[in-house]
């Protein structure tokens, strides 16, 4: 939090702005990256999605409440465009609705920027099963071990909701796991 | 086999130095455009393209039907009676500006609803083949990549 107020401090003041501007998209680029990494698999994807996410943190900086948490409000500008871009993805004219998720799926097949292990790839395929906002839920309590207070500011969705989801995403992974 | 017993590393990679080089190129791309890099599907002129394609595959399909059914002189008629190509090629030469089309029909409910696409577009029963979906994009220049 005081890092986060430093470059606050920093972004707000025109003279430092850019310094400011910096120390921020160092301090958060890792974090934001993988979080939509997951979500949309490609890493091209995922390099224009971080851009597109800086960009707007740069443009709204200063609507920023700062009573509130600075990577929680970066995290929703990702969460969203991440959610965006799936949509546009399957939202595509003249596609089946099913052929993005197979897309994504093929990606991890074909990647040379992805490597685990048969179980592993397993698991990120059951994932590309679930609803985008299910997977974005088991990733951040899964992947990233963030608590459902925060996964609830981010996702505007409350802490009841988030449990039933991730209860139902786990066993549904679970469930596909054990086929073949 | 239960989710706990799969190991969660990040099976992830990015290309050598990204990170490293990232704030670099972001600030390239924020000082050679100012906005994002993204084109989103729905801005205003690819709702424009979209909706007067729609709008002239509707009167074509809906004329096609027309003429099928009944015969009479009504305007309706007289419009069923125009062939696909010939709506093309009056598309094409006439003065019917983005703006004409804008006040006969509610584009607000396109970027509302996606049903309405799937309702009043892409209707099974109407099908294009793709050689006629081709034409028609390269009709009126959308690529498919705002599809």
């Amino acid at each position: 939090m005081q890092q986060d107020r430093e470059i606050l401090k920093k972004v707000k003041n025109p003279d430092t702005r850019d310094l400011g501007f910096s120390l921020l998209v160092k301090a958060y680029q890792q974090r934001l990256y993988w979080h939509i990494r997951k979500m949309v698999i490609d890493h091209d994807d995922t390099d224009d999605l971080l851009q597109d996410v800086f960009i707007k943190v740069w443009k709204n900086i200063d609507k920023f409440r700062e009573d509130s948490n600075l990577f929680t409000w970066m995290y929703k500008i990702a969460t969203n465009e991440c959610l965006n871009f799936l949509k546009r993805k399957k939202n595509r004219f003249f596609l089946p609705i099913g052929d993005a998720a197979g897309e994504l799926s093929e990606k991890l097949n074909s990647s040379s920027y992805i490597s685990g292990s048969d179980v592993q790839l397993k698991l990120q395929k059951a994932l590309l099963k679930l609803p985008d906002k299910q997977r974005l839920v088991f990733n951040m309590k899964y992947f990233d071990d963030m608590k459902y207070e925060e996964i609830s500011k981010i996702t505007d969705t409350s802490i009841g909701g988030l449990k039933a989801s991730y209860h139902i995403a786990v066993k549904k992974i679970e469930k596909y796991i054990k086929m073949d | 086999m239960k989710l706990e017993d799969i190991n969660k590393e990040n099976i992830f990679k990015v290309p050598e130095n990204y990170f490293k080089e990232f704030p670099g190129r972001l600030d390239k791309t924020m000082k050679e455009d100012k906005s994002p890099k993204s084109v989103p599907v729905f801005t205003i002129q690819n709702v424009l393209k979209m909706a007067a394609a729609a709008v002239f595959i509707i009167f074509a399909i809906v004329g096609i039907r027309q003429l099928g059914n009944q015969k009479s002189n009504s305007p309706l008629d007289i419009l069923a009676s125009v062939t696909t190509e010939e709506l093309l090629a009056y598309l094409e030469d006439s003065d019917i500006s983005t703006d004409d089309l804008l006040t006969t029909i509610d584009l607000s409910i396109m970027e509302e609803d996606d049903s309405w696409i799937e309702d009043n577009i892409l209707l099974p029963e109407y099908e294009l083949d793709d050689e006629s979906i081709e034409h028609i994009l390269n009709e009126y220049e959308i690529e498919m990549e705002y599809l």
